[in-house]
């Protein structure tokens, strides 16, 4: 009775097991970071020449795309310039370059020549290279605490709306380092890389074993 | 409720030729093991939730805080709502932002906690104490959050987090004692048989949703665990398994669910038919019954009334959420009835559609679909597929409860099971009142699923109902799988939170 029951719970824990790792294998995120803005409307109308900028953006992951969404006021798109700058000396260190014809508020995965490293702090800006306006979308002040918009230089009340895609979308199964890197954080100074692996392995091999102790317990137990 | 009685009921029958033994009962293997994969998860639970990200835990740990450094109850007007350290802490971890917003994650950058840990240094010692204003918990009555002062003052000289982190691990221990009376319960009804106890128990031990819950600072667990003691006494009452002592403990703990949460009222009238029932079994005469009413008052009145006093004295609701919203003489009776139908069964021809619902069913929406999983602040949810598939084995298990309950018809106890349908009954009233007055002011549905959990041990016992009638020789297979099952969700579940709040 009690080895089927067993039987029973390990075939079952087996195919959840198998699940899961398949559902962590197939599900693929390109997102590296994000600044945490939803993209509520246009931001600021940005004339000829003129820039909007995000600043200063920590690089918590490598990435290699930028997204974001621009609204042209029922006119085709204008070409603009994606820069992204050194905070501090403000030199570029990539730029690209996104043609015009666009439909109105788009939303633009902009792939940058060279991957921005993780580590970086750096300004994210938008250049209209048209003659007509663009708005970058973005939410109000509050929406990102650790960075500001500027336009030509002077900070507004409000966050543009970023998103930072790796060059190759990542499985949830290989990003398990990563995670553990970020939940490990703004849980007491205890609580460490080290601890949060140790934390994984048990929540992985705990439940199961003691699920299937408790199940042949139930018939086996005389007291 | 004696030795003896309590060895009989977590042991079974004490074995031909052995006498009970005076002295504390050992636990069975499989409620200890239960109870340890339980506490793994719940931990596991209180670690991986990002701070804030569960219910109203802003304002949890502002009424602990409030406790622990001023020495007073939250709610002065005049003050904040959190204190600095909570504000600035909360703001650093991208609390505020990420809560119901499925865009918005928390704060990941290191170079951010390491900021951030060194902006908490330098805050003085006011930013501890200046909290205290009102809240969405500042009119809860007190009992869980002194729970967690101990907790909170043993790890004081920690940062923020750390003390967050130790008052969630010191809710965890009341899930346990969800599961043992869970266990006891089932083993009051069925007898004390291991299989039907641990199918019992691994509802509460094993969903999800319950475990995400006392993985959090919230009053909930502390009001799930009373009130399963409460279901599991109110049994042992009704069915003369116990004596004096049970009444009185079942009215000290239903006193103890009140200083926990408002919610617990709605046990109140299962609490006197479980006394009144066991009175009039008690076939001692009319005066017999009135006397043991009495005491059953008088103990619930001696746990409540110090609080009832305080808040008095300190001019705040004794039970806030319970006159929260509108005048009760504002309630438009036919339009309650209205929604309480529509909330379940299609709208009749002559009924006005009533505007706050949403996609009917509506029980299915906010009863099953957020007591299954429904995690963060609400906004983490499962794919629609999984919620319609666990909702079939759901009805499967509650088909095979009412065939258990039919084969069984001429010995089950009614009286038992009107007992538990008092509960369920008050309970659903009592909540459907409270949101129907709230939408009234603010046009928004606000129940919860896991506002049904106080009542989480009957799904237990419909579970262990299931189980009976599964042929004998399948029984062993049954048990494996389902509990399995529940293993296997509360991966997927973890894995589901992990995805939103770190990927």
């Amino acid at each position: 009775m009690s080895k089927r029951a067993l039987f029973a719970f390990a075939a079952v824990f087996a195919v959840g097991l198998v699940g899961l790792m398949v559902a962590a294998t197939l599900n693929r995120t390109s997102e590296a970071f994000t600044l945490g803005v939803v993209p509520g409307g246009p931001l600021a109308r940005l004339g000829s020449e003129r820039e909007l900028c995000q600043k200063p953006i920590e690089v918590i992951e490598t990435f290699e795309r930028v997204t974001l969404q621009v609204g042209t006021f029922a006119r085709a798109g204008q070409p603009f310039l994606l820069d992204v700058r050194e905070v501090t000396s403000g030199r570029s260190i990539v730029q690209a370059r996104v043609e015009g014809g666009y439909a109105d508020n788009a939303v633009h995965a902009v792939t940058l020549a060279s991957a921005v490293p993780k580590g970086a702090k750096v300004a994210v800006c938008v250049r209209n290279l048209g003659d007509r306006p663009i708005a970058p979308y973005g939410n109000v002040g509050l929406s990102n605490q650790t960075s500001a918009a500027y336009q030509d230089g002077r900070q507004i009340d409000g966050d543009m709306a970023l998103v930072f895609l790796r060059a190759e979308p990542a499985t949830v199964l290989g990003l398990v380092p990563t995670i553990v890197d970020r939940a490990s954080l703004f849980h007491g100074a205890w609580a460490s890389v080290a601890t949060y692996w140790v934390l994984l392995v048990v929540l992985l091999v705990g439940p199961p074993l003691l699920g299937g102790f408790a199940v042949r317990a139930a018939f086996t137990d005389t007291t | 409720m004696s030795t003896e009685s309590l060895e009989r009921e977590i042991h079974g029958a004490p074995k031909e030729g052995h006498a009970p033994l005076n002295r504390l009962p050992r636990a069975p293997a499989a409620l200890l093991c239960l109870l340890a994969a339980s506490l793994v998860l719940g931990c596991g639970w209180a670690l991986i939730v990002p701070p804030f990200q569960a219910p109203d835990e802003f304002a949890h740990v502002a009424y602990v805080q409030s406790l622990a450094n001023r020495g007073d109850l939250p709610g002065d007007p005049a003050r904040p709502l959190q204190s600095t350290e909570e504000q600035v802490a909360a703001g650093a971890a991208n609390a505020f932002q990420t809560a119901q917003q499925l865009l918005v994650k928390p704060e990941w950058s290191r170079q951010r906690y390491e900021r951030w840990r060194a902006e908490d240094e330098r805050l003085g010692k006011h930013a501890r104490t200046d909290g205290g204003g009102p809240n969405a918990a500042s009119s809860n009555p007190p009992l869980y959050y002194l729970w967690l002062v101990p907790a909170y003052k043993a790890t004081s000289g920690g940062d923020f987090f750390a003390r967050l982190s130790a008052m969630r691990l010191a809710t965890v221990p009341l899930l346990l004692l969800t599961v043992t009376a869970t266990w006891l319960l089932a083993g009051t009804v069925f007898g004390p048989r291991r299989p039907y106890q641990l199918a019992a128990a691994s509802v509460p031990a094993l969903l999800p949703m319950v475990t995400f819950v006392s993985g959090s600072v919230n009053p909930d667990p502390l009001l799930y665990a009373l009130s399963a003691f409460v279901l599991w006494l109110g049994a042992r009452v009704i069915l003369r398994r116990g004596g004096a002592a049970d009444v009185v403990a079942l009215c000290a703990l239903a006193g103890l669910a009140v200083l926990t949460k408002a919610t617990a009222y709605a046990l109140l009238p299962a609490v006197a038919f479980a006394v009144l029932v066991g009175a009039w079994r008690a076939r001692r005469g009319v005066r017999r019954i009135v006397v043991i009413a009495l005491a059953a008052a008088a103990t619930f009145a001696v746990v409540v009334a110090p609080w009832f006093v305080i808040a008095r004295v300190n001019d705040r609701p004794a039970s806030g959420q319970l006159v929260g919203a509108g005048p009760a003489s504002d309630v438009n009776v036919r339009e309650l009835t209205s929604y309480v139908w529509q909330y379940y069964l299609p709208r009749l021809p002559f009924q006005a559609e009533y505007a706050p619902l949403g996609n009917y069913p509506q029980a299915y929406e906010t009863w099953f679909k957020k007591a299954v999983g429904a995690f963060g602040w609400l906004e983490v949810r499962w794919p629609s597929t999984v919620y319609a598939g666990l909702f079939a084995v759901w009805l499967a298990l509650v088909v095979a409860a009412v065939v258990a309950l039919t084969r069984r018809r001429r010995t089950v106890d009614w009286m038992l099971l009107a007992f538990f349908a008092t509960a369920v009954i008050s309970l659903l009233a009592g909540l459907h009142w409270s949101e129907y007055r709230i939408a009234e002011s603010s046009g928004a549905l606000l129940s919860q699923g896991r506002y049904l959990f106080p009542l989480i041990s009957l799904p237990g016992l419909v579970a262990a109902a299931a189980l009976t009638t599964v042929p004998v020789r399948h029984r062993a297979t049954a048990l494996g799988a389902f509990v399995g099952g529940l293993v296997v969700l509360q991966m997927f579940a973890i894995g589901l939170v992990v995805t939103r709040f770190y990927v």
